[in-house]
């Protein structure tokens, strides 16, 4: 079980006027190798709840369990660090060195990685994200394209070899193709056994890639399930004005016009079968 | 209204980022340019208000050459600009300074910026926040308090470069949707960049760029039945369009649709016959 919540609730400034639960009585589990997506709108707690996944933030109350460690514990907090890797909106406003390499390098030389072996550490993670290594190490991150300059910032978290990633809306901003590039090196990574929390805005990515959906609404967890259960209540999320898949909204429409369009399509493959579908048995029935 | 002859741009010394470009955007018009990054969209959303003039051809904007120093200010009152991020566009604390704040650097007088302000929040349906300070508000909040910005200069173009990429999905309908309405009541020129294609298939042209040309021209639904050549250039298809040629392969006759509304009309016109 690598993520556990219990009960969590965090207040930012409590006691003073501006006092504000963000989060409030939060419990969920992430299993092992999960993909589980978090949506609910801007300021319904999303990115403070999956800043306590790392340490960054620390419960008001309840507690957060990372791989069998309780991360009110000081000490193991460090260690858990680099087992969670932690991805944040606009990450390539954070790069600051001059080569590529020494960017990647920043993360595992803080948390302890011993001198020598971080080139293999950097090296692996540039090759994963698709930067070669011998190609992008010497050059400065500021020349790279909005894409790449995004993977650089996603390999300086995969040099510490996490087995989690918390990534917090990580497509935001990006033009088409490197919107695809990055759902896919993040597919990859779950499917190579990562275990990944992704926030988005993006109903349409949580579909394609999650395999549960957590939605969170004023602070609260108003629900969490399969991503099919979730978005078979579409209509129940659009009556929170939350989005939903853009498929799951049309077929909504569909519906309310009056063809007999199921609860559950929430993927554009799925309304194109169950379209062609329908139109043959029509044609079928109609020229018997 | 907006009249590209022969452009290129370059900055000083490097290759062209942007060249060939000869277009006519109509007084009124919807412009909605596509393209991937790199392709030369915010280069030619900084030719059209006069940030960058080009280093060969002319653009002209209702009639008055960008290149002319002399009609640098007229150029940027008639063209306003709204930016990707709302952050870094603004300057007082106050969300009311904020908008005065173009006709004040014109030198207009007070009683006239009062008139002006009021009208382009409300416009924006920003004038209950007026008083507020402006990093309260949201994201979308805040890029239509740039807007009014714009307004209150009584412009005649309105260019957006990505607006709405920095929202979330609810901003982002209120950000387009409050310049639709403008262009549509008022008639100003919208010269809308983008990577959303569900934002392209509702403009009135779509303008395609790539490797700083522009590569397509043309009504939403001549430009997304290009399939191929859009998946070529890195771009996918607004789901109605997709959905309508996923259909006319297996055989069901739909006709080309871009818009939500289009395709459901066209599903109840075949299922339902209505």
């Amino acid at each position: 079980m690598p993520i556990v919540l219990e009960h969590l609730t965090h207040t930012y400034q409590p006691g003073s006027a501006m006092q504000a639960t963000a989060v409030n009585d939060i419990s969920l589990t992430v299993e092992d190798g999960e993909f589980l997506g978090v949506i609910g709108h801007t300021g319904s707690g999303k990115s403070t709840m999956v800043q306590h996944m790392n340490g960054l933030l620390q419960p008001t109350s309840g507690r957060v369990i990372v791989n069998g460690i309780d991360l009110a514990d000081k000490k193991t907090r460090r260690d858990i660090r680099r087992q969670v890797g932690m991805l944040f909106q606009y990450p390539e406003y954070q790069l600051f060195e001059e080569t590529v390499k020494a960017d990647v390098a920043f993360a595992p030389k803080n948390l302890g990685v011993p001198a020598e072996q971080i080139e293999s550490y950097v090296r692996a993670a540039m090759e994963k994200v698709g930067l070669p290594y011998d190609e992008f190490a010497e050059r400065s991150p500021f020349e790279l394209s909005g894409g790449q300059k995004r993977r650089v910032a996603l390999a300086g978290i995969l040099a510490t070899a996490p087995s989690i990633l918390i990534l917090d809306e990580p497509m935001a901003g990006l033009d088409p193709v490197g919107r695809e590039e990055t759902l896919s090196l993040i597919k990859q990574l779950n499917d190579e056994g990562t275990t990944i929390v992704m926030v988005s805005h993006s109903m349409d990515d949580i579909a394609r890639l999650a395999d549960r959906v957590a939605v969170l609404n004023m602070g609260e967890l108003y629900t969490i399930g399969t991503t099919n259960e979730v978005f078979s209540h579409s209509s129940e999320l659009l009556a929170m004005s939350l989005d939903v898949p853009h498929t799951a909204r049309l077929a909504a429409t569909l519906r309310e016009r009056g063809l007999p369009v199921p609860e559950g399509i929430y993927l554009k493959e799925q309304l194109r079968d169950f379209l062609v579908e329908l139109y043959s048995k029509k044609h079928r029935s109609g020229d018997a | 209204m907006i009249d590209y002859q022969g452009v290129a741009y370059a900055y000083s010394g490097a290759e062209e980022v942007l060249r060939n470009v000869t277009q006519h955007v109509n007084k009124g018009e919807f412009v909605a340019v596509i393209g991937h990054n790199g392709s030369g969209k915010s280069t030619l959303a900084k030719l059209t208000n006069a940030l960058f003039v080009p280093t060969e051809g002319k653009v002209l904007v209702d009639g008055l050459d960008t290149s002319d120093k002399s009609n640098v200010l007229s150029v940027r009152q008639k063209a306003g600009m709204v930016f990707q991020n709302p952050d870094n566009q603004m300057v007082t604390t106050i969300v009311e300074e904020d908008v005065a704040f173009g006709p004040e650097n014109l030198g207009i007088e007070p009683s006239e910026i009062r008139k002006r302000v009021d009208s382009a929040l409300a416009s924006v349906r920003m004038g209950k926040y007026a008083l507020n300070a402006p990093n309260n508000l949201s994201g979308g909040q805040k890029q239509r308090v740039a807007i009014a910005g714009i307004l209150a200069m009584l412009p005649e173009v309105i260019i957006l470069d990505e607006p709405t990429a920095m929202l979330d999905p609810l901003g982002r309908k209120d950000v387009f949707d409050t310049v639709r309405s403008l262009n549509k009541e008022r008639g100003i020129t919208v010269l809308f960049i983008t990577h959303f294609m569900e934002e392209a298939a509702s403009a009135d042209r779509v303008l395609v760029m790539s490797d700083g040309e522009i590569v397509m021209s043309g009504a939403p639904k001549e430009v997304f039945k290009e399939e191929e050549k859009l998946n070529e250039l890195g771009l996918a298809l607004p789901l109605s369009s997709w959905l309508a040629h996923r259909l006319k392969e297996a055989g069901i006759p739909v006709n080309e649709t871009t818009t939500d509304e289009e395709i459901a009309d066209e599903l109840c016109r075949l299922y339902l016959n209505t």
